[in-house]
């Protein structure tokens, strides 16, 4: 621990984190030397006594801990003084720095308290005797006020476990008086709690008499603390095996629940009070018969585990003791096991249906004892049931080890579990994960699995056996094993992961995050549907997106986990709550340049400003758009609100255009090609007024926007909403188009000369008297405004004298060819000025030599109605 | 991929028999045992695969644990057609042994390009590649 081996200097003396007992200082006080100088009274208090004869100290400790039969029968490893394979040092070492500040605490208090009595604890000096307080801590340190460390992980962390065990936190019943044997009987009824369908047993009321026994025989197995234990430590799913399904709902007392907890990995973490205790069962020489019935409960131990075999099959009943005896000299596997084997075969015989179940039960018997002892095959576990995360670990290694000892057990259950596996095998992946996986989620899934494994195995093992008969056994070790350890994974870790990358998929707006997807599946959907209702639908193939309307669940503003008790705030970033590293803030830059650069700078500046705003007006459009979209979603009435937002969008961007009086944002903007992209947007968007008035402020920029953009005819991105628009104009537009057009001049003498030069100009100027045409053919003479329509020979007129003079060859190409050009100049102008121009006119009809040839205008129409 | 369309998922993976290859270079082959949300991965039975020209060999591991940023890519192993490569197996000894004149010679390549870069004028500080 860090922080005892921070504090080793000043409290080395204390042994904090020394493994071993023999070094252990706390009962080794440090020898009076001249250079420990140092290490004075000051900083070890008077522990430093020189009468103190630390190996007498050590040796009265060890007996007491030998007493306490912490290590009672591991005498198995002679090799080591004390158990270190089971022991972590846990009991032997000071238990760091919360023990350490406990103990100073207490001593401190008892010191206090102390008056002339009551000082057993205590030496002549008032000092306390070190691991005479020892006793008193356990209560401390496993009762329910036990510092979170040791056992409760769960308490660290407040919030909600994700795995969501289902197991019970049930915590321990603070112990009556300050015995070991209390404390045992008192986690033994709180694991029994955790048990379910065992609170009723009729047989846990005779645990209640545990704590009048000096050495109760009801003492909680290895397997029963170890499970209360990682109950609250792990936060795994309980596992619950087919069997155990059955049985409780047989109303039977479940098997020993040792296997249910994937306890491997903390055999050692455990606190050895567990597994003291198991052992402490064993010298103990507790009558097996009185003890059977008990231990049958389901909290056996693990050498009586064997005995449960016996509970189930009274005629074996009596077989029940002679194992467990045969087992409780526990220390010497060998002898242990053959006898042991001897039953499970004959149960085999016996009830063939029993069997496996129990195999589970050997197996943990194996596994306790220090896996000295053979274990059954790792395969033997009924196959589809048991998710087999306990039983992994054990797979190989221990099937060599077996292979010696079990030959007959091995072939009986291998025999068995290739059967089984291959019940298995034939299915599916999914299926075949279902039922591996079944006793997975435990309890919650208890009931869904269960209708499931219910058919699939019929009652209880007897479908195992009939398929036994009827497959064929092809043995591949590595099939089985592989199998063996397939289904490490639950089903809810599965679900745990996929739903965290479902998440992750989570959005508000798909068009945004995944346009391509998103309409892709919406077109496969749609053609989904056009299949099925046999292309009823064809109509309604717009695969349009409902954005679902909902409210989104607040989000949780994320608040990092504190820590009770820590001194000072603990910080731990994650995702969410990033550490800060720095800070980053804008700071003005200085302007300290010359005027020539900062007139560069400005003219810079100015320039991305304007393009910043281009950007800006574009993400408002696609704002309508998005608009757009979301209002075929929703009914009529909510539309409005819609509607709205969308057209103060658009007077936004107009505005934007029409800035100031001397707009010379537009032209600039034009001069931009996203700006001109804009702008073509946009117009689709305009009401008739905004129309006007923008259509006015080109035509009347023409020129400008003409002249920059001569090389580049950017601007016919315009002539599309353009036209469309002319077309729809009346008369009065027209002319107020046209004058604006010949007012121009300026800078040339040809007025629309320069226009007609430009695609955009020509495609503009034909596009105005196509609609000039069309209007003039639909409506009759006599509703046409004389004003208007002399106006509009004026400009037809001047048309065609730029035309004249306009070489053919500098000719723009319109977008489209318009023969209704040269119909329409016709009307106005005489027959020797059209001469001049026919070629020309001819020029309009002809379409651009891209295209198809058009037949040549019908400029032989010299209908002149002036 | 059961879940929703259009997602890829390890979930699918697990328990077969897949290559993973990493980003130094290794090739691992074995079982996908678990998985987590960064695509960290539990690798059981797991053999090396050295690949050196048309010759393999293969170093059995025993169990991996791989961090998911260190993935390049992992594909299911075709059961039926494993043992049906083209490639030739020969024992770790000697695959290593080629290995490493192949790691040799492709340094001495490196070594050669550097001078002639820097011969250019181009100093170019050997970046390592993901593979």
């Amino acid at each position: 621990m860090a922080l005892s081996r921070d504090a080793d200097s000043v409290f080395s003396a204390l042994g904090a984190g020394k493994l071993d007992g023999m070094e252990n200082m706390l009962i080794q006080a440090p020898e009076e030397e001249g250079d420990f100088d140092i290490l004075n009274d000051e900083t070890f208090g008077d522990l430093g006594d020189a009468d103190f004869d630390w190996e007498d100290e050590h040796e009265r400790l060890a007996e007491e801990l030998e007493g306490a039969s912490f290590f009672g029968s591991r005498t198995q490893d002679p090799s080591h003084g004390k158990n270190i394979t089971r022991d972590s040092g846990f009991l032997t070492m000071d238990r760091g720095h919360a023990s350490i500040v406990q103990d100073d605490l207490e001593q401190s208090l008892t010191r206090l308290v102390v008056e002339d009595g009551d000082n057993k604890n205590f030496d002549v000096n008032g000092q306390p005797i070190p691991g005479a307080l020892r006793r008193s801590h356990l209560d401390e340190l496993f009762g329910p006020n036990s510092p979170p460390g040791y056992l409760d992980l769960e308490s660290l962390n407040s919030k909600k476990n994700i795995w969501g065990s289902p197991s019970a936190d049930s915590p321990f019943q603070r112990p009556v008086n300050n015995t070991l044997q209390a404390l045992f009987a008192s986690a033994k009824q709180a694991v029994y709690r955790d048990i379910p369908g065992v609170i009723q047993d009729p047989r846990a009321a005779s645990l209640q008499h545990a704590p009048a026994m000096p050495l109760p025989s009801e003492m909680p197995t290895l397997a029963e603390i170890e499970n209360s234990m990682l109950a609250r430590e792990s936060n795994k799913p309980q596992v619950l095996t087919a069997e155990e399904l059955e049985r409780q709902l047989r109303g039977e007392p479940p098997l020993p629940t040792d296997y249910r907890q994937p306890s491997f990995t903390s055999a050692m973490a455990v606190p050895p009070v567990g597994t003291s205790v198991a052992f402490r069962k064993q010298p103990s020489g507790q009558v097996p018969g009185g003890l059977s019935p008990r231990v049958l409960n389901g909290e056996s131990s693990p050498i009586n585990i064997i005995a449960p075999q016996a509970r189930a099959l009274q005629s074996l009943h009596n077989q029940g003791s002679p194992i467990q005896s045969a087992a409780s000299p526990s220390p010497s596997p060998s002898p242990a096991f053959p006898p042991g084997m001897v039953p499970p075969p004959g149960l085999a015989a016996q009830s063939p249906r029993m069997m496996s179940p129990y195999n589970p039960t050997m197996f943990m018997a194996n596994r306790m004892m220090g896996n000295a002892m053979a274990r059954p095959p790792p395969t033997h576990m009924p196959p589809p049931n048991i998710g087999s995360p306990f039983g992994s670990p054990y797979g190989s290694p221990s099937a060599a080890a077996l292979a010696s000892r079990s030959h007959y057990h091995q072939q009986q259950y291998h025999h068995h579990h290739q059967h089984n596996r291959q019940t298995v095998n034939p299915r599916d992946g999914g299926r075949h994960m279902d039922h591996r996986n079944g006793g997975g989620p435990g309890n919650q899934h208890f009931d869904n699995r269960y209708d499931n494994m219910n058919v699939y195995r019929s009652p209880g093992q007897h479908g195992h056996f009939q398929r036994h008969h009827h497959q064929d056994m092809y043995t591949t070790d590595n099939n089985e094993a592989e199998d063996e350890y397939a289904g490490l994974m639950t089903k809810k870790e599965k679900d745990w992961i996929i739903k965290i990358q479902l998440f992750q998929l989570q959005t508000d707006n798909p068009y945004l995050d995944d346009y391509y997807f998103t309409y892709h599946t919406l077109k496969k959907k749609a053609a989904d549907r056009n299949r099925q209702e046999g292309k009823a639908d064809s109509k309604d193939n717009e695969p349009e997106l409902l954005i679902p309307n909902m409210t989104k669940i607040e989000p949780r503003t994320y608040t990092p986990a504190q820590f009770e008790g820590s001194l000072g705030r603990l910080t731990a970033a994650s995702v969410h709550n990033p550490r800060q590293i720095i800070d980053v803030c804008r700071t003005v830059s200085p302007t300290g340049e010359e005027s020539g650069k900062k007139n560069v700078s400005k003219e810079l500046r100015r320039y991305r400003q304007l393009l910043m705003d281009i950007e800006k007006g574009f993400n408002i459009i696609l704002d309508i758009d998005d608009i757009e979209k979301k209002v075929l979603a929703l009914p009529d009435e909510n539309r409005l609100p819609l509607f709205e937002e969308r057209l103060e969008k658009i007077k936004t961007v107009y505005d934007y255009f029409m800035q100031d009086d001397s707009l010379k944002n537009f032209v600039a903007t034009l001069q931009v090609r996203k700006g001109r992209k804009l702008l073509a947007r946009l117009m689709p968007m305009l009401g008739k007024v905004q129309w006007l008035s923008i259509v006015t402020v080109l035509l009347s920029h023409l020129p400008v926007l003409i002249k920059k953009d001569q090389d580049e005819e950017g601007l016919q991105v315009l002539m599309a909403p353009l036209s469309r628009y002319l077309t729809r104009c009346d008369l009065e537009c027209l002319v107020h188009f046209a004058t604006i057009l010949q007012k121009h001049p300026k800078q040339n003498e040809e007025g629309l000369g320069l226009l007609l030069h430009n695609s955009f100009g020509i495609s503009l100027l034909c596009c105005l008297i196509k609609a000039g045409e069309d209007y003039f053919k639909t409506t009759s003479p006599v509703d046409i405004d004389n004003q208007l329509k002399t106006q509009w020979a004026q400009f037809i007129e001047e048309f065609v004298e730029s035309l004249e003079s306009v070489p053919k060859e500098s000719l723009a190409w319109p977008d489209r060819h318009q023969p209704q050009v040269g119909e329409h100049v016709d009307r106005f102008i005489s027959n020797k000025v059209l001469g001049g121009v026919e070629d020309k006119l001819a020029h309009f009809s002809k379409p651009k030599p891209s295209e198809e040839v058009e037949p040549p205008v019908t400029s032989q129409n010299t209908s002149a109605l002036l | 991929m059961s879940y929703l369309p259009g997602t890829a998922s390890l979930v699918e993976e697990i328990d077969k028999k897949l290559l993973v290859v990493l980003r130094d270079g290794r090739t691992l082959i074995g079982y996908l045992r678990t998985i987590d949300q960064f695509a960290n991965l539990v690798l059981h039975r797991t053999i090396e695969r050295i690949h050196v020209g048309k010759k393999y060999g293969d170093i059995p591991r025993g169990i991996f644990i791989v961090r998911g940023e260190n993935v390049v890519l992992l594909g299911e192993v075709d059961l039926e057609n494993e043992d049906k490569l083209p490639l030739e197996q020969v024992n770790i000894d000697t695959i290593l042994e080629l290995q490493r004149e192949q790691q040799v010679e492709r340094e001495a390549e490196q070594e050669r390009k550097k001078k002639a870069m820097a011969e250019r004028g181009i100093n170019v500080d050997q970046a390592i590649d993901d593979f």
